[in-house]
């Protein structure tokens, strides 16, 4: 069965099982490997991407509900990394074997479009979603905050 | 976070592997043998790890790969669903232990006997003919035994019948949190502060010779580390609102490391929060300390999970536990606020720094949460009723 949406700012149409989670139609349809399975019970967070601008968990997401939707995933956030969250997570060197930092990548980026200069409790609601077994969690944190100021730095330039 | 998982083609008698592994000859090796072709025949594609922490040790999933693209005659990828993973793991062994101290007229420890028991890893992989001290998930080396004069040390294999694994720091992180717990209970019993009867144990900074094949043990790096995470933390100094520290160590890997957690108790929420822990390590040359940094709040992290959130259960033989619902582990919400590590300079011969933050970070939260309630903690998890005021 078709199924239309935008995807990172193009026109895809897939032709699968309506009930096939987005998340095995980014990677196994598509080759957008970079949204990760790590629990298939939305209770971890690697699959996160965003639909319509809201974090949401791919694992368990039909793809017959996304029909005529924007879907964004880590590919389509920047072309070369300039994304300023990406940037903070660089500077702040928070990967460790990186597994996880795509969905935590997703689940900062649609926090800070709600909360431009997020409490550490924001981030706490946010990102608690988001499980990382390396414990990056002191870094995720720092560089969230440096995002933040890099983005509100950018307004205040451009304004 | 990687789900188990190997990509393996097996084709005219050769097999190519995508395996992230710990230990890729491992991996070679064990595919060889279960294919029954020679080892020269094994092409393996290191890919990246999301994530091992001692079960990428064990090669079962390369092997389970192999045999269905032998079997399948094409190449396979095999993924594990987390259901899989969390209750078909090779688990870390359950263990008990049992102390005894005695401490002299002036409150100084001068006798501490141990007994342990706990499935052995070394006989679950090599069989019950292994040596005693093999078997064994202690060391006679183990703190405090080289500064006391009288020094008891027992263990007992257990049954289990769970297949066992390499869970990060193996016996240590069980060890030690039994170790620095029951010392704490000793320090406390002669009515001293832990961390000055810490530094009175170990006496003053000194080579000690611990006989032959044994080497010998610097106890001024030991006092160092202990003394830095002391001066970082501030031990001593009043914490507001109920908050109170508690010291764990850990010795091992080649590294010294000494962990402060600054804790605060809800004793009739049954609830704990780890604010701040102070992480000092002597690992000798750090040449990358902003990797070794990273690693000390890794271990700390992990570390926390065995403390506060993380227990498998078996009934009727099955693992009750299977997804993130059930099993937890630390999220964000849970982790510190901050972890501060500082790295004692140092032109020593490099230590390791994956495993040795793990050990001391679930006695120092238990030694906290003691200090800031009268509540003595002897188990893990840390539960709610472990802290309800009864």
């Amino acid at each position: 069965m078709a199924t239309s949406f935008t995807l990172n700012g193009k026109s895809q149409t897939v032709d699968v099982s309506p009930d096939m989670p987005l998340l095995w139609v980014l990677r196994d349809t598509l080759n957008m490997t970079g949204t990760k399975f790590g629990c298939g019970m939305a209770l971890c967070g690697a699959c996160t991407v965003h639909i319509s601008g809201e974090a949401t968990r791919s694992c368990i997401t039909a793809i017959s509900s996304v029909a005529g939707k924007k879907i964004t995933t880590i590919e389509g956030l920047s072309a070369d990394g300039s994304h300023p969250v990406q940037q903070a997570w660089m500077e702040e060197d928070v990967p460790q074997c990186g597994y996880c930092q795509s969905g935590q990548i997703m689940s900062a980026v649609a926090l800070l479009s709600k909360k431009p200069n997020p409490t550490d409790t924001d981030i706490d609601d946010a990102m608690s979603g988001n499980i990382c077994r390396c414990g990056t969690y002191q870094r995720i944190r720092k560089a969230i905050h440096r995002a933040a100021s890099m983005q509100a730095g950018k307004a205040k330039s451009a304004a | 976070m990687e789900p188990m998982n190997c990509t393996a083609h097996f084709h005219d008698g050769e097999c190519e592997l995508w395996v992230p592994t710990q230990v890729p000859g491992a991996a070679a090796e064990s595919v060889a043998k279960a294919l029954g072709i020679p080892r020269e025949k094994i092409k393996l594609h290191i890919t990246f790890i999301g994530g091992g922490f001692g079960r990428r040790l064990i090669q079962d999933y390369a092997v389970e790969a192999a045999l269905l693209s032998r079997d399948a005659g094409a190449p396979v990828q095999v993924v594990w669903t987390r259901e899989d993973d969390i209750c078909h793991d090779f688990y870390r062994p359950a263990a008990h232990h049992v102390f005894r101290a005695g401490l002299d007229a002036r409150g100084n420890l001068i006798a501490w006997s141990h007994r342990a028991s706990s499935p052995s890893i070394e006989t679950f992989y090599n069989g019950t003919g292994v040596s005693p001290q093999a078997a064994a998930q202690v060391d006679s080396l183990d703190f405090p035994a080289p500064f006391i004069p009288n020094f008891r040390l027992e263990f007992a294999v257990a049954e289990s019948g769970m297949p066992l694994g390499y869970w990060r720091s193996v016996d240590s992180s069980g060890n030690q949190f039994a170790l620095s717990s029951f010392f704490d209970e000793a320090a406390h019993a002669a009515g001293r502060d832990p961390m000055e009867f810490l530094l009175s144990t170990l006496g003053p900074a000194r080579k000690m010779d611990l006989g032959p094949n044994r080497g010998t043990l610097d106890v001024a790096r030991r006092r160092r580390v202990i003394g830095l995470a002391a001066e970082k933390s501030g031990w001593g100094k009043p914490l507001p609102g109920g908050a109170a520290r508690g010291i764990g160590i850990g010795f091992g890997w080649g590294s010294f490391v000494a962990q402060v957690a600054e804790v605060s108790c809800n004793t009739s929420k049954g609830t704990i929060c780890v604010n701040r822990v102070v992480c000092a390590i002597d690992c000798g040359l750090a040449i990358n300390p902003l990797g070794v940094e990273a690693q000390m709040q890794s271990a700390v992290n992990f570390g926390l999970a065995q403390a506060l959130k993380s227990e498998i259960t078996v009934s009727n033989g099955r693992v009750q536990q299977s997804n993130f619902h059930d099993y937890e582990v630390v999220r964000l919400s849970d982790a510190p606020a901050r972890i501060d590590v500082h790295i004692v300079p140092s032109t020593d011969l490099p230590g390791g720094c994956g495993e040795p933050g793990v050990p001391p970070i679930a006695p120092a939260v238990g030694n906290a949460i003691f200090a800031a309630t009268g509540k003595r903690i002897r188990r893990l998890p840390i539960r709610a009723p472990d802290l309800s005021s009864a």
